[in-house]
């Protein structure tokens, strides 16, 4: 950091935030899980205001992937923000534990997080498990959590039972205590849970997920600004760069063969998983 | 099921469509507002401090810990409105911070206005969080 002008900081970080923004959007990823490691290892900044621009960035791209899967209706807000509940309270435990915890740490934790998305990524699991037997579950009747929504792809209306919320409660906390803890949205945790626990169809499931990652984001936002963790000379650029890469990536899907970038996109994830694993081990 | 029930289900789903939808342009626009923003104050900076472009000693000074940022709300306006980039950066960053608030408490107006206590309930309960959040960062590291 110390042989850089303000200047050529700025536009390296927008560059490397909109790389790593138009990845993710192309393979269904926030931008987080490459950001944080390309601020801390290319960029050297500490991992603390890497993940405080990080998460900053998270609900800036949330915010903007929800906003359509809302106007077609495929979310499920209801069901979102029962688990809110969980994922917020979650997301607040992990910001306040990444405040204590040692540097070494973060890093270590980083590194077996990039392995866990790589692997989910190399497996691939994205057929729809929402058709396996649904369990009665007297909670999601209660709150009326069940949804539907129309496919356009099928070309058909698609209504889903949702079944075993306590356990996605569970699930949900988890995955904010993750997002919280390591600066991330959290998708890569959240559409598995809603998907393979609450038996909710792919669609609806990355589209609520959408829609949770921005609330459970501000809440431990909300502890990383208060601990002054939230650099905003470092965040602004992050931000930019994350947003704007986000919006060529999610226009940019149609005409790519996301399955080709998931080979390359393995194996920077391993390598960037090594190399903290380096830092954190050092 | 009878038709008034039918009514009934077609009324509930139609005001959350509507809900849905509100809640949908308040993400886009509050988000783009907020990257406006922060562009803003990346161009006050470089516009103010010429030597940004040339000084790697300013970079050390700006990503200090001590770095003279006005972390708070009224603050940030003031210095906003002085065109100051930190206060235009930091309104930025508030209004993003906002900007999921601001859809809880969307939802929860329809909830209250639709009797729908359970959840005015949990969104009540979600919002409390987020204010814990603002408030815990202190006792941290």
């Amino acid at each position: 950091v110390q042989i850089m002008t303000p200047l050529e900081f700025i536009l390296l970080t927008f560059v490397v935030c909109l790389a790593a923004g138009v990845l993710g959007a192309l393979l269904g990823l926030g931008g987080g899980v490459i950001v944080v490691p390309a601020l801390t290892l290319l960029l050297g900044i500490h991992i603390r205001y890497a993940i405080g621009a990080s998460i900053v960035s998270v609900i800036a791209t949330s915010s903007g992937a929800a906003a359509p899967y809302l106007k077609q209706r495929i979310a499920n807000i209801r069901l979102g923000m029962s688990l809110e509940v969980a994922t917020t309270i979650g997301a607040v435990s992990g910001a306040y534990l990444a405040g204590i915890v040692a540097e070494h740490w973060l890093h270590l934790l980083f590194a077996g997080l990039l392995i866990y998305t790589a692997v989910a990524m190399f497996l691939n699991r994205r057929e729809d498990r929402s058709d396996l037997p649904a369990h009665g579950d007297r909670l999601a009747d209660r709150l009326a959590l069940h949804g539907e929504y129309y496919d356009r792809a099928l070309q058909k209306r698609v209504a889903y039972r949702v079944s075993r919320t306590p356990f996605g409660l569970g699930l949900s906390y988890v995955a904010g205590a993750v997002s919280g803890l390591l600066g991330i949205g959290g998708g890569v945790l959240k559409v598995p849970a809603l998907n393979l626990a609450l038996r909710v169809p792919m669609k609806a499931a990355t589209a609520t997920s959408n829609f949770m990652i921005g609330v459970t984001a501000v809440a431990s936002a909300g502890v990383y600004f208060i601990r002054r963790d939230i650099d905003p000379f470092v965040a602004a650029p992050v931000v930019l760069g994350v947003a704007l890469g986000a919006m060529v990536g999610s226009r940019l899907m149609e005409r790519v063969h996301a399955s080709r970038l998931r080979v390359l996109f393995v194996a920077v994830l391993i390598f960037l998983a090594v190399e903290m694993l380096m830092k954190g081990l050092r | 099921v009878t038709p008034v029930n039918q009514t009934q289900a077609g009324g509930a789903a139609a005001r959350m469509d509507r809900l849905e939808l509100a809640i949908s342009r308040l993400l886009r626009w509050c988000m783009l507002a907020s990257l406006l923003l922060v562009l803003l104050g990346l161009l006050a900076a470089f516009a103010h401090h010429p030597d940004y472009a040339r000084s790697p000693e300013e970079l050390r000074r700006l990503t200090a810990d001590d770095a003279p940022f006005p972390y708070r709300f009224g603050d940030a306006v003031i210095a906003a409105a002085h065109f100051r980039s930190g206060g235009l950066i930091l309104l930025g960053i508030f209004l993003l911070f906002a900007t999921p608030i601001l859809s809880l408490l969307t939802a929860l107006g329809a909830f209250v206005l639709w009797r729908d206590w359970a959840f005015v309930a949990i969104t009540t309960i979600v919002l409390a969080v987020l204010a814990v959040s603002f408030s815990i960062g202190r006792a941290g590291g």
